[in-house]
């Protein structure tokens, strides 16, 4: 018989909750396993292994006394006789999926007592299709095995109804964001604006989407932009007060000036802000605080010969006027925008992102009254850090801001987030729940896995300990789109966009040979 | 108490009592001390035991399941058998006591029904299994047995007549069958059953022999015989790892067909047990050959649950007992049976009645 269809191991009891399977002796079951039992009459059940522990026949005192013998080097001349029937392995299991004629279900019966269960294997799971629009996570993984069958969720569905990415530091987030933009790559139809905090996306110095064969799909924006590049430019006149309250925290009175300023000035309230130009009513130190804030957060200031200046290139009062046109424009044709916001400190990420979502989402909403809506590109917003903009605190302080209302209502008008964070729990729960697709990585911090449990989309309440110990690039893929919640194995991004290229490549020597052949016809 | 304890315990040891007139027994002596050297015998060892537990019992009737099991190792692995024969055979019996008025005499009945009809063959007759009640054997002293001892006899029975289809079956030359208990034979008919067993054991060179977990042998100035060997090893300075201590009494007796032996089979033990072979092949065994079956023994005799007793009668001990969770699945497929005759129902309950008080007090007590 095939290996991987031999029996790895028998059930010997547990309920509709967990499923106590007794482990073949060498088998190796690990934690996050996928299993199957070959039920009656075509029926197939899948289990997964939510927890493993040793069980003995043997009294725990023998074994203690025994353990004792052997370390203190007693009793050489004896041992466990036939310890693979008296101590062994028994993992919890929980079923997650039903196939009746290969047609997958909620599971609602229990298996045949004492019925023997073997591994996964890619024929089990041949339901899971590729979408008409395919978004590459990864291929199934059971525990640490991976199987040779990518899982694919379909953009157009998955991207409008918010993907969010848990993760604590090194446990692949980065990686998994590159494999879905190079995936998206090859879509025609998603705009996604990518802000880029750390420079890593495009790949300046390596191997990273400008690679991707389909790269005029890609558009670079940075303050110190590569040959054939876009430099990153924002004019100020495109700041408005609102842009800048929803990601600062302005008193009231500086909440006046600014509007004041705004009324008085028009689109150049910043500039003299900046500038100092005293107005009526404001205070002179309510003025200089503005304009502390505004250097602080925005790096812009006058020089001393009364020149408007930006620290970090950014920000300009001639430059950059359709900039923000410019990056909407690409989106809704489709293509990925990455925008290196690596020169500027948080807030004006922030910021350069609200003007550029604020806009399109103002955009959409205009196309979804003109009844143009569907004709347009489905649009996702990758956003680092996601509290700093979905965090309770931030919402209680400053109110909804772009990213929330996008969160709550951007499936209407075709735009998605895709979140990215290392505390699921300071985002509510009600933008959680908005959020449908949930790529779990590995999670030390036991609070935020139970945040996690609580707003995935199928029931992980069993799976606490399979998050706590998933290996950098293991996943667990929880989504209103998926029939289960499907571990899965992110490859190593360098791997997979080389492997991807070298597959381009072949297709291509390819057709300019069937091109040649057909001419010599 | 403690005084008590010690005037008794301190009585000299003595030498193997045995009160029959057909019984020799030898002076406690330190040659009789023998070394069991490890050795590497690659024989067959076959462990045979039995259990039972009572299902209902009245004084006029008892119903009881009886399992006998048997397992095979060779080196210390389990080795399946290679006939169809079953490892583990399972049978209810039910003794029921008549009255004889023209004998005067309470008269035993069994009837057995096996869970399998595969069984039977393995089964002892039910004919054997009838017993006057004042068959010697199934008397205390003067007294009557309580019903419950003769519907052991059944599985007494089947322990025999299983071992005689294990040899037959799965043994070969030099192979080994260990039963757990004495070869002594106690019941009428039982030795139709041990004897087809020795011979089928001879023909096939099989050695036969039996393991007692507990013994009941006195010295002669009324110490355990066990107890007294282990006192003697340690005055003589006996110093080996493993012994034997062979012999301690000749018996001609048909009712015991064994020769009995005292031994130790792992250094970690502070247990000896009582050990014998059947007497028609120790006769002809040198020592060297004796010492070579108790080896095999020693050598099954590691585990640390239980140092000093053979693993196979470890596992066959639990795979053979009846557990009592057991029993209730059974009482309630035979309630279940006998309920479809209320009026069977009704009569069965006054019989059991008269004995099941006990069992109420239990349940009260949480026993």
């Amino acid at each position: 018989m095939d290996d991987k269809f031999q029996t790895i191991g028998q059930i010997i009891g547990g309920g509709s909750s967990r499923i106590l399977i007794r482990e073949k002796d060498g088998s190796k079951l690990e934690l996050g396993g996928l299993l199957v039992i070959d039920d009656a009459d075509d029926q197939t059940l899948i289990l997964q292994i939510n927890d493993l522990e040793y069980r003995s026949l043997i009294p725990q005192s023998m074994h203690e006394l025994a353990s004792g013998m052997n370390l203190e080097g007693l009793g050489t001349n004896l041992e466990f006789m036939e310890p693979q029937l008296r101590n062994y392995i028994v993992s919890r299991s929980k079923a997650i999926l039903h196939l009746v004629d290969g047609i997958p279900r909620i599971p609602k019966t229990l298996p045949t007592y004492f019925n023997s269960v073997r591994h996964i294997t890619e024929k089990d799971l041949k339901f899971l299709t590729k979408p008409k629009n395919p978004l590459y996570l990864g291929d199934v993984r059971s525990g640490s095995k991976i199987l040779n069958l990518p899982i694919y969720i379909d953009a157009s569905e998955a991207i409008p109804h918010h993907i969010l990415i848990p993760a604590t530091t090194g446990r692949g987030k980065s990686n998994l964001v590159k494999v879905m933009l190079w995936s998206l790559l090859d879509l025609d139809n998603f705009g996604i604006l990518v802000l880029d905090p750390h420079d890593e996306y495009y790949g300046r110095n390596e191997l990273c989407l400008k690679d991707h064969p389909n790269n005029k799909n890609l558009v670079y924006y940075s303050p110190d932009a590569p040959a054939g590049t876009n430099t990153l430019v924002i004019n100020i006149k495109s700041i408005l007060p609102d842009h800048l309250k929803e990601i600062i925290n302005f008193s009231s009175a500086q909440n006046d000036a600014i509007y004041r300023y705004y009324n008085t000035f028009g689109n150049e309230w910043i500039i003299k802000i900046v500038e100092g130009v005293e107005i009526q009513d404001i205070s002179f130190k309510t003025l200089q605080v503005l304009k502390r804030k505004f250097d602080n957060i925005l790096g812009v200031y006058f020089d001393e010969l009364g020149q408007f200046q930006s620290r970090n290139n950014i920000f300009s009062d001639t430059a950059g006027k359709t900039t923000i046109k410019d990056v909407i424009n690409s989106l809704e044709d489709g293509k990925i925008v990455v925008i290196d916001t690596s020169r500027l400190l948080g807030d004006a990420e922030m910021l350069v992102g609200s003007i550029i979502t604020e806009t399109l989402f103002n955009r959409y909403q205009r196309y979804k009254l003109e009844g143009s809506l569907n004709e347009k590109p489905k649009i996702g917003v990758v956003i680092e850090e996601a509290p700093r903009v979905l965090g309770k605190e931030v919402i209680e302080a400053q109110g909804h801001n772009i990213y929330s209302t996008i969160a709550r209502e951007g499936r209407k008008f075709n735009i998605g987030l895709i979140a990215i964070t290392q505390l699921v729990s300071l985002i509510p729960r009600t933008i959680l729940a908005n959020i449908n697709t949930k790529i779990i990585l590995g999670n030390e911090m036991a609070q935020e896995r139970a945040e996690i449990i609580g707003s995935a989309s199928q029931d992980l309440s069993d799976d606490n300990r399979t998050i706590a110990s998933l290996d950098k690039g293991e996943a667990i893929v929880s989504s209103i789109f998926t029939k289960f919640a499907v571990p899965i194995q992110i490859p190593l991004f360098e791997e997979y966009c080389s492997e991807h290229i070298k597959e381009s490549e072949h297709q291509n020597s390819r057709s300019k040979r069937e091109d040649k052949n057909i001419a010599f016809i | 108490m403690v005084q008590k304890l010690e005037f008794s315990l301190g009585k000299q040891l003595g030498n193997p009592l045995f009160n029959f007139d057909d019984c020799k027994s030898y002076h406690l002596n330190k040659k009789n001390f023998h070394e069991i050297k490890p050795a590497s015998p690659k024989r067959k060892i076959a462990f045979v035991d039995g259990g039972n537990q009572e299902i209902f019992h009245a004084p006029n009737f008892s119903i009881q399941v009886n399992r006998v099991y048997f397992s095979m190792f060779r080196n210390n692995e389990r080795i399946l058998p290679k006939s169809d024969i079953p490892t583990k055979i399972e049978f209810i019996s039910m003794v029921s006591s008549e009255y004889d008025k023209d004998k005067k005499e309470v008269f035993y009945e069994t009837s057995i029904f096996p869970s399998l009809n595969d069984y039977q063959e393995y089964l002892p007759l039910e004919k054997d299994l009838s017993f006057s009640s004042k068959e010697r054997a199934v008397m205390l002293g003067m007294q009557r047995y309580d019903i419950e001892r003769v519907s052991s006899i059944a599985r007494r029975f089947a322990e025999w007549s299983f071992s005689r289809h294990v040899i037959q079956n799965e043994m070969e030359d030099d192979d080994m069958i260990v039963r757990d208990g004495s070869l002594q034979i106690s019941f009428a008919n039982e030795d139709k059953y041990s004897e087809e067993a020795f011979k089928a054991a001879q023909k096939e060179n099989v050695y036969f022999t039996g393991l007692s977990k507990t013994s009941h042998l006195y010295t002669d100035t009324g110490l355990s015989l066990i107890g007294s060997i282990q006192e003697f090893a340690e005055e003589c300075g006996i110093d080996h790892d493993l012994w034997c201590y062979y012999p301690i009494a000749d018996r001609w007796a048909p009712t015991h067909k064994a020769v009995i032996m005292i031994a130790k089979f792992n250094s970690c033990s502070d247990r000896i047990f009582r050990f014998e072979i059947l007497r028609e092949q120790f006769q002809k065994m040198d020592e060297y050959a004796i010492l070579n079956v108790l080896s095999s023994i020693a050598d099954n005799s590691k585990d640390f649950c239980f140092p000093g007793y053979p693993y196979g009668l470890i596992d066959a001990d639990l795979r053979a007992r009846v557990r009592s969770e057991e029993l209730d699945i059974y009482r309630t497929l035979i309630l279940s049976e006998i309920s479809k005759k209320p009026e069977l129902l009704n009569k069965f309950n006054f019989h059991v009645r008269a004995t099941d008080s006990h069992d109420i007090l239990n349940n009260i007590a949480g026993d």
